[in-house]
Formats: C-alpha cells, structure tokens, sequence
C-alpha cells in the first residue's frame, strides 16, 4: 500500500514537472526537451507589456487581498476565541462557507452587482472578490495560534496599564506574527491563483495572470504558458514554506 | 467596555457582500424573464429583465432532455471522480500516517504541492501527460486536484487512531489485512466521510477541469452556467442552473453529514 | 482601601459570585480561601477590573470603580499562572507598567533593577521567562506587579506551582516584601497552611459566598459553619 502510495504521489506531481520542463524548451510547440534548454520563453514574457501588466495585476490584488483578509479575519478571530456568544458555531460555520460553496455560484452573483457599482473594473473589486474565499483560510491559521493564547497576558497588560489597542500591538500581535505571516502568504498564493471569480469580475484593465493565461490554455498552446504558469509557481512557493512551518514541530 | 462585538463586523459586512448578497441575487435572477438579449456582446446591457418574475427559466432546466442529461452527466461524473479520489486518497492518506516524523512534513508538503500552485498550471500538465481533451483526461485531472484534499482529510482522522491498537489487534491473532479491515477502517471512516462530503461537492461543481480538459460531450452545470453568462448571454437560465446546483448539493452534504454524525 | 459591597457576578446560569461584601484596611493582607470554583477568583478578577460585576460596587481607595478599566486602576496583579511576556526579557517584563506610565527610559532601567533586586534576581534580568525557573519566574511576575507602585497587590495561588521548598521560602520572602511595602494585598488560594500561616484576616468563601470572616487564630477557635470547619480539616 505504501509503494502505490508514492507512485500516486509520482503522478499527483508529474503535471508540474512536466510544465516546468516544457518552459525551458527550446522548440516552438510543447514538447519536454531533448536537446538543451533556454530561457527564450521568459525572456519573451518579460518582453510582452501584456504579459508584465497582468504579472503586475497579479501582485497588486494578491497584496490588497491579504491586507485585507488577513486584516478581516484577525478581527473577527479575535472576537472568536475571546468571547462566547450565543449562535456562535452558526456565526461561524457561515463564516467558513465560502470554502465549500462553488465559486461559479457566487460569480454569477457578483458579476451582476459589481456591474452596478462604481467598483466594475477597479481592481479592489477583485482583491474584495478573493478576500470572500481567503478570508475562511487565515481565519482559520489566526484562530488556532490566537487559541493557544493565553488570554491572561492581555489581561496583564492592561493592569500594568495598557490600554486595550496597546495590549493587543505590544502583545498579542507580537506573539501571533508568524501566524499573520503565514496567513498572509496563504492569502497571497489563494489571491495569485483563484481564477473563477477572476473570470467574471476582471475588465481589460485589472486582467491578472491566470486571466490572460486562460485563452491560452484553451486555444494557442505555446511553451510562454507554460513559463508564464512556472512564474505563477514561484511566486507562491513562499505560501508552501509558510506551510511547512506551520505543520512544523515548533508549532507544538 | 463591551464594545468587543465590532471586532466582528468586518467579516460580517464581506460575509453580506460577498456571500449572501451574491446568493441571494442569484436567486431573484433564476426568477426573472430571459429578456430580449438585444444587447448581445455589449457589456452595458443587462441580460435579463429586471423586476420581472418567471419560471420559465427552471421549467426548462426540468422539461428540456438537454438540461437533465447535464445534471445527469455532472452527477456521474462527480460519482466517478469521487470514489476514485476516496480511494486515492486514502491509500496516499495511509503513507502519512505510517511515515516517521521528518518524512510525514515531506511527504505532507508534497501531497499538498499542487494545490499550492495554479490550477491553470496544473491542467497545462494534466493535457501534457492524458492528452488534449476528452473523458480520460477531464476525470484524470478532477481526481489529481481533488485528491490532495481528500489524502489531507482522511490523514488527519487517521492519525487519531493510536498504531499501538492495530499491533493489539495484531497480537491477538489479526493478519495485517483483517487488522486493517477490523480496526483501522473503521476508526478512520468519520474521516473518509468528511472528505466524501467535501469531493462530492467540488466534484459536482466542477467547472475548470471539464471546461479546459473537456470536450462538450463532457461539460458540466458549471461549464453551462459560465456559458450561458459570457456567450449565450441568458442570466435568468445561468442562475437558475446555479440554484438547482446548489439545491441538490445542499440536499446531498446534508444527508452525508447526517450520515458521519451517526457514525460519530 | 478596598471595599467590596453587594458584589454579585453570574456567567451565564452559573452564579460565581453571591453578594458579597468585604472590606481590606490599608496594609492589610487578607487570604479568601475555598475549594476550585468557589468565586475567589472572579472575585480578584473584579477587584483588577477583569470582570465587571452585574450588581454591586467596588472601591478603591475611596473611589466608585465598579466599572474602571483594568489599567484605569493602580492595582498589582500576579496571574497564577504568572502571564509573564514570553516574547520579552525579564527586566522589558517589569519595565512594561513603567513603559505605559511614559517613564523616561534610564529611571526605568535603574527602578526595574531596583525592584529584581529587592526579588533577589540580580544578574538575570536579560532573560526570557522561558529560560527562568519557576520560582524565579514567580518573583518577576510579583516584581513587575509592584514596580508601578499600586495601592493593591492581587495575588491569585502565588505559590500553586512551586514545589515545597520554595513555596515555604516564598510565602517567608512575599510576607517580609509585602509588610515592608505596606501595601493592602489580597491573597487568592485553596491551601488552608498558605492561608494560616500568610494572612491578617481569612475569608472563607464557599460557592459564591463569603462564610466568615476572621483573623487566623479566631477562625480556627471559632468556625461559623460545618462548612468552615470542614475546609480547614477542623471537623470533629
């Protein structure tokens, strides 16, 4: 059972290997290489303003995104795991939906009243859009470290005379910081990937990377998509390492 | 002194916005007139009529044959790709929880890889490796992106159940097999279920994998829904599409989750 | 200096505290002694300003502060489990209240030694709580509860989780520091000898309410209940 354990897992893995073999082909079609590599394929992203501009996109929504949910959702774990409060596994069991819920449903429903505000095309509604699907996951990193808190340091702060904005930055902040920064990185990597909502809401202007790779992926197949999704991959390894720690012995 | 309860309003404001206010939207279109689609192809105009109220759209999702052979497809489809990411699943779920320490974060982290990198990335491969289009490569491609999840599910209800008990079992006179079949399953089962609710419902509202990977004979609800908003331009039939969706979803995680409690 | 009247606190349909009334003279120390779940401890919590009472009123000092926050309050508290800042140094530990009190930085410096001295914890002020005893941990937690000077000391089972050595040091070393000080100090714990041997006057609570009264050696001559009696092992 093990063995075919890992050869599942040689599978599970294999669509990236293979996409990052094909980046560096030195041939125009999709095709691993076989005889030397090359860079030609990112120099030629690099090279296309559409490309930089939704590379750009990208970044800045992923950075609004996790500013924002990780924001919202130190709020509201705060709230949780200091006070009790009558209806509050419903208050969160809603909270969490958006993590079951089909991202197709909520699109279609997004699409038609972001059309009606002033926000249509402005990148904050995207960031605002993923902050609906990131917000579940980094109230869930912040709750299981905030959790583990011991609520009489707060507490301890505030007799020695900190007020209660100054117990929380001098204290809690300081001691849940990795915890931020893992939901941060977390929310980054859900922002720079998500492509459901992204294809309802994203106008010409505010197209992220998976946006302009999505035409590609159907229609013209070239090696750029390929070094266009190895990018992708790199900007999110930092949201795996995150992980690493987190499931980490230093955790316990 | 209790102004603690504002901590919660954020979230509960993007909850509004984002969750219901969208749902609840959807709703009211599944209930409007089509309209005339006069404005077809320009992004000024509404598809559908506002402040009208008609079936129209759900009696044709339940009297067209088109519309029950899609939910019928989607419904296999998530089946299928449900019992094989179970099982998958599963036996990847077991090597983690027999691994020793430095090797289970490895081994978790690989697992968990995928899911850390693009879909889009991840379907670039899956055409690379099954081929361009079609039923192999649409049920290939679910499974491989819902099986991390799955694997990630079961493991944690598996490393619930102390080793030492299966070596009891062991002790008393069970073959490898029957301790597996007698002990380990069983103890693990709340846990398949848990990732059986949570397949089935990607599962059938799986929409990349069918769209990218998919030729038509193998769209699904949600490849209809995202059609019929950006080409045939009928929203009322989008929505209601989208609420007969997440109406038999609803229906089928809550009799799963009926299910696990009683196992529980 | 601290008055307790008609102090009632319920958590949901549990009643933790039953109207009680008490009241510690300027540099006193009083025990209130029960059993776990007795209400001593949301009684100290109350007198902190971390719980606020639903009836009642409590003054310090003379002054109404039912419902004063925790830092609108110059009282002193040791957490049981001592809540020392894991992520600062033992001196950034007892600086804390001084920091918030915008003492200038040298004055906090020289005051924080001050005090780690008179706790007999020279030499060990750049270490992190982490890296410290449990003794050690316990007298930079009372240190850093008396370096902002309070007018109340609240101590909540100061010496649970010390072993027997050092409770008996500690309970000599907290009676020498707190008489010196002449600070009013009340003492929260469910150890009868600490009690005895500790306090001024002891307070019996059991379930909520106050039982009796009285100075050590009048308590165990005269136990008002069956209740009292039994709890100091004085049953017949």
């Amino acid at each position: 059972m093990i063995r075919v354990a890992y050869i599942l897992l040689a599978v599970l893995l294999s669509p990236l290997v293979v996409t990052i073999a094909v980046s560096f082909t030195p041939s125009a079609f999709l095709e691993i290489p076989k005889n030397g590599v090359t860079l030609g394929w990112y120099r030629e992203f690099f090279a296309n303003p559409i490309w930089v501009r939704a590379l750009v996109n990208s970044l800045g929504v992923a950075v609004l995104t996790a500013a924002i949910s990780v924001a919202v959702a130190m709020a509201t774990a705060v709230a949780m795991t200091r006070h009790r409060f009558r209806g509050q596994d419903a208050w969160e069991a809603a909270l969490l939906l958006p993590l079951v819920l089909p991202a197709i449903a909520i699109a279609v429903g997004m699409l038609a009243i972001v059309r009606l505000t002033p926000l249509w095309g402005h990148p904050l509604s995207l960031a605002l859009a993923h902050s609906v699907a990131a917000v579940p996951v980094a109230y869930l990193v912040l709750r299981a470290t905030l959790s583990r808190l011991d609520p009489n340091l707060e507490a301890a702060a505030r007799g020695l005379g900190a007020g209660p904005w100054q117990a929380f930055g001098l204290i809690t902040l300081p001691l849940a910081m990795p915890a931020v920064f893992a939901a941060a990185l977390f929310t980054l990597a859900i922002s720079l990937n998500e492509i459901t909502l992204t294809l309802f809401l994203a106008t010409r202007d505010i197209e992220t990377l998976p946006r302009v790779i999505w035409p590609n992926l159907r229609f013209a197949l070239t090696p750029l998509v390929a070094s266009a999704s190895v990018i992708l991959l790199i900007l999110t390894l930092p949201a795996l390492a995150a992980a690493g720690w987190w499931l980490g012995p230093r955790r316990r | 002194m209790n102004r603690w309860p504002l901590l919660l309003v954020p979230s509960a404001l993007l909850w509004l916005a984002g969750v219901l206010a969208p749902l609840g939207f959807v709703l009211r279109l599944s209930l409007s007139s089509s309209g005339n689609r006069a404005g077809e192809g320009r992004y000024d105009t509404l598809f559908y009529e506002p402040g009208t109220w008609s079936f129209a759209s759900f009696v044709e999702i339940f009297t067209n044959p088109y519309y029950r052979g899609l939910f019928a497809f989607t419904a296999a489809l998530a089946g299928v790709v449900t019992v094989l990411t179970l099982i998958f699943g599963y036996v990847l779920a077991y090597a983690i929880y027999r691994a020793p320490m430095p090797r289970k974060i490895v081994l978790i982290l690989l697992i968990a890889l995928p899911k850390f990198t693009n879909i889009l990335v991840f379907v670039f491969g899956v055409k690379m490796i099954f081929g361009a289009s079609g039923p192999g490569p649409v049920i290939a491609g679910e499974v491989l992106m819902l099986v991390p999840y799955a694997a990630l599910t079961i493991a944690a209800a598996l490393e619930a159940v102390p080793y030492p008990l299966i070596e009891a079992a062991r002790g008393l006179g069970a073959s490898a097999a029957m301790a597996f079949w007698r002990v380990t399953l069983p103890l693990s089962l709340p846990g398949v279920l848990a990732a059986a609710i949570l397949t089935l419902l990607w599962s059938a509202s799986a929409f990349l994998g069918p769209y990218l990977l998919g030729e038509p004979a193998q769209y699904t609800v949600a490849v209809e829904v995202d059609r019929q908003v950006h080409q045939d331009l009928d929203w009322a039939l989008a929505a209601a599409l989208n609420v007969v969706l997440l109406g038999v979803l609803s229906v089928a995680a809550y009799g799963l989750s009926v299910w696990r409690r009683r196992l529980a | 200096m601290l008055e307790f009247i008609g102090v009632s606190k319920s958590f949901g349909a549990v009643t933790a505290v039953k109207n009680v009334s008490l009241r510690l003279e300027p540099g006193e120390l009083m025990a209130i002694l029960g059993p776990s779940g007795c209400g001593k401890t949301t009684l100290l919590r109350i007198a902190g300003g971390y719980d606020t009472p639903d009836s009642g009123t409590v003054r310090i000092g003379g002054r109404d502060l039912t419902r004063a926050a925790p830092e609108a309050r110059q009282v002193g508290m040791v957490f049981q489990n001592y809540a020392l800042f894991p992520h600062m140094t033992a001196a950034e530990n007892v600086e804390f209240g001084l920091r918030m009190r915008r003492v200038p930085k040298p004055e906090r410096a020289r005051k924080a030694a001050e005090i780690l001295s008179l706790a007999g914890l020279e030499g060990i002020g750049e270490r992190k709580p982490a890296a410290l005893s449990g003794g050690q941990q316990q007298r930079v937690a009372l240190a850093r509860a008396l370096v902002i000077e309070p007018s109340l000391l609240l101590l909540d089972e100061p010496l649970a989780n010390l072993d027997r050595n050092e409770r008996l040091r500690m309970r000599g070393e907290l009676r020498t520091l707190q008489r010196r000080l002449g600070i009013a100090a009340i003492l929260v714990t469910h150890d009868q000898d600490d009690a005895l041997a500790l306090a001024d006057r002891i307070a019996v609570m059991n379930a909520g309410v106050v039982e009796q009264v009285s100075t050590p050696g009048e308590l165990q001559r005269n136990p008002a209940s069956a209740f009292v009696a039994g709890f100091l092992g004085l049953a017949e």
